[in-house]
């Protein structure tokens, strides 16, 4: 049954009428036309769908609308402030790690969770970090060459 | 728009509350703790619950304990708490092994210890880590609290010995007391977000260098994670030596596990893994036993 | 004075910060006014005939507004190369062929209107088997195939078979060569299907206006293809469709044909002139879409004491699956390369299509190069060792180079395999280091390849001068993710003499863009390289024949740089291209010229088909593509699993115009073909469904699977004389050797050869206990 849910969404504080037993996934896309977020499996095991709940990147597909009351939630599109790219973003564009781009979303999300509980991972931890998400174009080289470009960015 | 994967959600903040709405709801309600496998189950539609009961507000996220007094975790606890508990890491590190390398980041983020547990899959990490520390379920329900030995928890793949309404709240890790050993092998085709083909845990307190207790745990080699008694006669009471840790691989491979073909691996193979994942826990949990690790 | 050019530099991707940002727009992402959801109603059996379909409930259901089935259409063919598909079809010949279509208000009433739709099949015995099928006269999966329309040298079918198409290459005396060959190795090669794996799920909006006209938005890579296709089965004429392809997340081949779009297309047309989308998800995607062929072959091999081979002989059945669709492209194609990259006197081979009844398969990256090179590689290694030979030397001793003449006789103009080998085997150094954990076992493979293009697909591209002096390219290439977009502004800037930033390359429409097939056989570079540096040039002169009015100097004297055209003798004089986007003004008003378009085309002047009998041609492909890579693995032997540690490849590119962007190529195919060597495969149970369409038991590779190390290197040695800056191509080639090289490396790490994909674990296992049974424990 639907009804107001109130959160917040990309530090703005938004309240919006939909079915809590949908995922969190159909809610951004279809509630609130966030549709950066992308699905690619409806699993759990690509990644591509991943946002920040509450400080921790999740799968907003294996999540119910029901968690995003009172929550802190933060989708690729709140990413860019005051027209700058985050340094994540510049660092996959330098990297060359945007090839399909459909994947990218849910990495950086991903990404962006990682360097702020550990600013300087290691490449082991780049890897134990990234293992959720699945770029087919890649071959993952760019993507781990963007993680260390943003970690040198956001050192400065 | 995909459809909503139930009708109500409820949301408890008391364990008396949610047994309260089970028992209401009776057969069409499910529990939801970190939903990594509940939502899948409903959006492919194995179960069709009309009600979900979300048990994420119950004060169940936990940790407590230590080793020479035992363990008490939460259900709701979620792989990531376990994963980086510092009392964990320095006492048990064979459940934070279990936490890491349960699936990607972002499921270690949701998935909860209980939600392991009460999803029954014979292949799962927690559930196969926890058989072999004598791990004890605690249950609340509508007649009252019990408790339940884990490796007796379990009916087959998906099936629980839950009763109507009743939900876990606590996983009781008895003490350790003195040197042990624990070591928990998952053998996957892919490096890390994979099922396994195979898992094996090992717990082994010495007698000097005899085993003294021992218990061998296996996963994804039957209807549920199951306890190696063949294996653990083997070695139970003997001078510890790698021969005798190859014949507690084999008699687990042979006469403890039971093997189906299916699309992550064949009998044969999974057989043939058994014996050295069995072999390679139990090496690995005697030489920590012994100060290795 | 120093000009800024673009081609060769490593240009950021001009589309890249929309794809960040989460603003790229895939078709999933598309919502408009008014939009239904359609889905589709599929077969339950492998091959059956429907009896009778009943609506009744499913039409119950509310927000329903259409329900279309075999019955509703006329029977219209069609096909990529082959017209043996409806859109519904009454006959079902896969686990999922369309049957018919639900639309509603929303996609949950879509979704249960096509589970209530009653369907009585008779049920016919089905074949799942290619070599079976190949044999099989019982059972005949498109009995009609002899009144089927199709392209000739791609449709070369036997009445009364299951076998849409066989390729024949007839060179030398095979059987002679054989007689004088002092050693003859023989293998078969099993190869299972597998998919693409794009993250992007097949999607589409299609609508109908009231006056006919029809717009698809689709995730494709053949917006032109998929008009032809949506022509010819809906019976429209091209002029009142319009397709245009949004961001494409993943192709690899699986969105090359028209599939969903053509059903989406026919419900559509019942549907009140309102949008109708059509969105699969990953279980519908794998379990009913596309594949990559699955492959038996068989190969021998002749060589002679000093190490040249002198004959070869192939035989290959490509599984189609249940419609032609790409596979017989594949099968001539694949056919004509499967000899391998190597001078060889005395070649036959045999290359069939099989109709199969199993999931379509379809292009996929490489064309069926990655399968053969994994048979004839494994060969050169097993020859190698039987001669003492190095494999290094062996494959050098034998390898193709420029002047020479490939398998179908075609000579090649750029061919730097000999250059890609040396690379290779260079940076890759002398030594293996060796595992200090006795349970694994340390192992180097290489494998070389060869690739062809096309050479039937013209294109065509349009550049427009802005009135404020940028430029708009309307491009006929499809930037799939590889980067065509930023590859063409960078040589569309060079030839113009202008910023890269000042150009923008917009998406194909087919209303307004010019032709291009698709993005398919790693053609784009060369091909809408070469027809956007006509287009550039048609423009520049005309820009050049303006300014010259305006400056009054004669064009001679005139040249274009940092969008201005200024004088060489005098460089001081110039002005910006601005000043004549609109043609000239004279000083009265009057106007001479007009608004500035450039237009370019690409064709194969000196194409030629194969000759049927001998597969002989003067120039089937436009060029041909070389690499090299080596492997480093190490294999559990314990418990079979692989790890590959190292992977260094070369690529014949004939020039990088973005060296990164080759690179990621190279690194994205080396992890694709590790994917395809050790873990993916499509499980298809005896009824014909799928069983593991999912993304944890199908498994693709995660980073956690990468080697520690990847070096990717682009060889420029032998620019390619047609090429556009000498430009090649790179995204097939990149995915052909991993598989081999990896199959290599571990037979030298354990001494057993294994013929299957994947390497699985297990087939590991097996092999080393068929290897020495005692050294089993």
């Amino acid at each position: 049954m639907k009804r107001d849910i109130k959160c917040t969404i990309n530090g703005r504080q938004r309240t919006f009428y939909a079915d809590p037993c949908a995922s969190v996934l159909d809610v951004l896309r279809d509630v609130l036309h966030l549709m950066g977020t992308k699905e690619g499996c409806g699993t759990g095991d690509c990644g591509a769908c991943t946002i920040i709940w509450n400080g921790k990147a999740v799968n907003s597909c294996l999540l119910l609308a029901n968690r995003m009351e009172n929550a802190e939630i933060w989708t690729i599109e709140g990413l860019m402030k005051d027209g700058e790219l985050h340094p994540i973003q510049q660092a996959f564009i330098e990297a060359g790690a945007t090839q399909c781009g459909f994947c990218n979303p849910g990495f950086i999300m991903r990404i962006k969770a990682m360097l702020e509980e550990n600013p300087d991972p290691t490449d082991e931890e780049i890897t134990q970090g990234l293992v959720g998400n699945i770029c087919r174009c890649t071959g993952y080289k760019a993507i781990r060459d963007a993680v260390k470009i943003a970690v040198k960015k956001q050192r400065r | 728009m995909v459809a909503p994967l139930a009708k109500e959600i409820f949301e408890p903040e008391t364990v008396e509350e949610a047994i309260n709405i089970l028992h209401r709801k009776g057969e069409d309600a499910a529990i939801i703790a970190g939903g990594t496998d509940l939502i899948i189950s409903l959006r492919e539609g194995v179960i069709q619950p009309a009600n979900i009961v979300d048990i994420i507000k119950l004060p169940l996220n936990y940790i407590k304990g230590s080793r020479a007094k035992g363990f008490q975790i939460g259900a709701t606890t979620t792989a990531k708490d376990i994963s980086t508990s510092g009392l964990l890491k320095k006492e048990l590190p064979i459940l934070v092994d279990a936490a890491i390398h349960l699936g990607g980041p972002q499921t270690i983020e949701l998935a909860t210890i209980g939600g392991n547990i009460c999803n029954a899959s014979p292949c799962a990490n927690f559930t196969n880590v926890l058989a072999a520390l004598d791990t004890v379920i605690k249950i609340k329900g509508p007649d009252g609290d019990r408790e339940m030995m884990l490796k007796d928890f379990f009916r087959g793949p998906g099936i629980t010995g839950l009763k109507r309404a009743e939900v876990v709240t606590e996983i009781e890790i008895p003490a350790i007391p003195g040197a042990y050993g624990a070591s928990y092998v998952k053998h996957t085709l892919r490096k890390e977000m994979d099922i396994a083909i195979v898992g094996a845990a090992a717990l082994i307190i010495p007698d000097a260098n005899k085993v003294g207790k021992i218990r061998v745990a296996l996963g994804s080699v039957g209807a549920t994670v199951l306890l190696a008694e063949n294996a653990r006669k083997i070695l139970e009471g003997k001078t510890f030596s790698s021969r005798l840790a190859e014949s507690a691989g084999k008699a687990a491979a042979e006469k403890d596990a039971s093997y189906i073909d299916d699309v992550r691996a064949s009998a044969a193979y999974r057989k043939k893994i058994t014996r050295i994942a069995v072999k390679k826990a139990v090496l690995d949990a005697w030489s920590m036993a012994k100060g290795g690790k | 004075m120093s000009v800024k050019k673009y081609v060769g530099e490593n240009i950021t991707d001009v589309r890249s910060v929309n794809k960040v940002t989460g603003a790229t727009q895939y078709a999933a992402d598309i919502n408009l006014p008014g939009m239904l959801y359609a889905v589709m109603i599929r077969s339950e059996y492998a091959h059956a005939v429907v009896k009778d379909i009943d609506l009744s409930e499913a039409l119950k259901v509310e927000g329903v507004v259409a329900i279309v089935t075999y019955k509703d259409f006329p029977e219209l063919h069609f096909g990529t190369y082959v017209h043996d598909q409806v859109a519904f079809t009454e006959h079902p010949k896969y686990v999922g062929d369309p049957i018919g279509a639900a639309a509603a208000e929303t996609e949950e009433a879509a979704e249960k209107a096509a589970s209530l739709v009653r369907i009585k099949y008779e049920v016919l015995p089905h074949i799942l088997n290619p070599e079976e099928a190949f044999k099989s006269k019982e059972i005949i999966i498109h009995p009609n195939m002899h009144t089927y329309k199709g392209y000739a040298g791609f449709f070369n079918f036997k009445k009364g078979t299951n076998i849409p198409n066989h390729l024949k290459v007839r060179k030398g005396d095979v059987e002679k060569g054989f007689a004088e060959a002092d050693y003859v190795v023989e293998s078969r090669i099993t190869i299972p299907p597998i998919y693409h794996g794009n993250i992007e799920t097949h999607a589409c909006v299609c609508k109908y206006d009231p006056d006919g006209r029809l717009t698809v938005q689709s995730t494709t890579q053949g917006p032109f293809l998929l008009r032809e296709m949506l022509s010819t089965a809906i019976g429209l004429p091209m002029n009142r469709i319009t397709v245009v392809h949004t961001a494409v997340g993943g192709g690899f081949g699986g969105k090359i044909s028209g599939n969903i779009e053509i059903r989406a297309a026919a419900i559509a047309q019942k549907c009140e002139y309102r949008p109708v989308k059509m969105v699969l998800s990953r279980r519908e995607e794998w379990e009913t879409v596309y594949t990559r062929q699955a492959l038996v072959g068989y190969y021998k091999t002749g060589v002679s004491k000093d190490g040249k081979i002198i004959a070869r002989k192939v035989t290959l059945y490509w599984d189609a699956g249940a419609y032609a669709d790409y596979e017989v492209s594949v099968a001539r194609s694949a056919g004509y390369m499967s000899a391998g990259p190597y001078d060889i006197p005395n070649i036959w081979i045999d290359s069939y299509a099989i109709y199969t009844n199993k999931l379509v398969a379809t292009a996929y990256r490489g064309f069926g190069c990655s399968e053969t090179t994994f048979c004839y590689e494994q060969d050169m290694d097993i020859i190698a060792d039987k001669f003492g030979l190095d494999p290094v030397k062996f494959r050098l001793k034998n390898a193709l180079e420029r002047g020479m003449e490939n398998a179908t006789g075609q000579r090649l103009r750029s061919c730097a395999l000999k250059d890609c080998i040396n690379l290779v085997n260079e940076k890759a150094g002398r030594e293996t280091k060796k595992s200090e954990n006795d349970g694994i076992k340390r192992g180097r493979g290489i494998a070389v390849m060869h690739k062809f293009t096309v050479h039937t697909v013209p294109t065509a591209d349009i550049v427009k001068l802005n009135e404020d002096g940028t430029i708009t390219l309307e491009t006929s290439a499809v930037d799939i993710g590889q980067g065509s977009n930023t590859v063409m502004a960078q040589i569309l800037a060079d030839v113009l003499g202008i910023g890269i930033d000042k150009i923008t390359v917009v998406p194909i429409n087919t209303d307004y863009s010019g032709y291009g097939w698709q993005t398919a056989a790693s053609s784009k570079t060369f091909f809408n390289g070469n027809s956007t540096i006509r287009a550039g040039l048609d423009l520049r002169r005309k820009i050049l024949h303006y300014g010259s009015m305006v400056l009054h100097i004669p064009e001679s004297d005139l040249a274009t740089r940092d969008g201005k055209i200024y004088s060489l003798s005098d460089p001081d004089k110039s002005i910006p291209f601005s000043a004549v986007s609109l043609g000239v003004f004279n000083e009265e008003g009057g106007q001479y010229g007009g608004p500035v378009i450039g237009y370019g085309v690409f064709t194969v002047e000196d194409g030629s088909f194969l000759d049927t009998e001998t597969g002989q041609g003067r120039k089937p492909s436009a060029f041909w593509m070389f690499a090299a890579m080596i492997a480093e693995v190490e294999v559990n032997t314990e418990t079979g699993n692989i790890r590959v540690v190292r992977f260094v490849s070369a690529n014949d590119v004939g020039k990088a115009i973005n060296p990164k962007m080759v690179q990621g190529q190279i690194n994205g195919g080396a992890i694709q073909g590790l994917g395809s060597a050790l873990f993916e495969e499509v499980l298809i149970n005896r009824e014909g469904k799928v069983m593991n369409a999912n993304m944890h038991d199908y498994k693709m590779p995660t980073i956690g699977d990468c080697p520690d190390e990847m070096i990717s290197i682009p060889v420029e040695t032998q620019p390619h004389p047609d090429g556009p800056f000498g430009a090649k191509g790179v995204g097939e080639p990149a995915m052909a050797c991993p598989a081999a090289a990896i199959a290599n490396a571990v037979a030298d790490a354990l001494g057993v050869r294994i013929y299957s994909m994947p390497l699985t674990p297990e087939k590991i296992l097996d092999a080393l206990e068929k290897k020495s049974p005692k050294e089993v424990r």
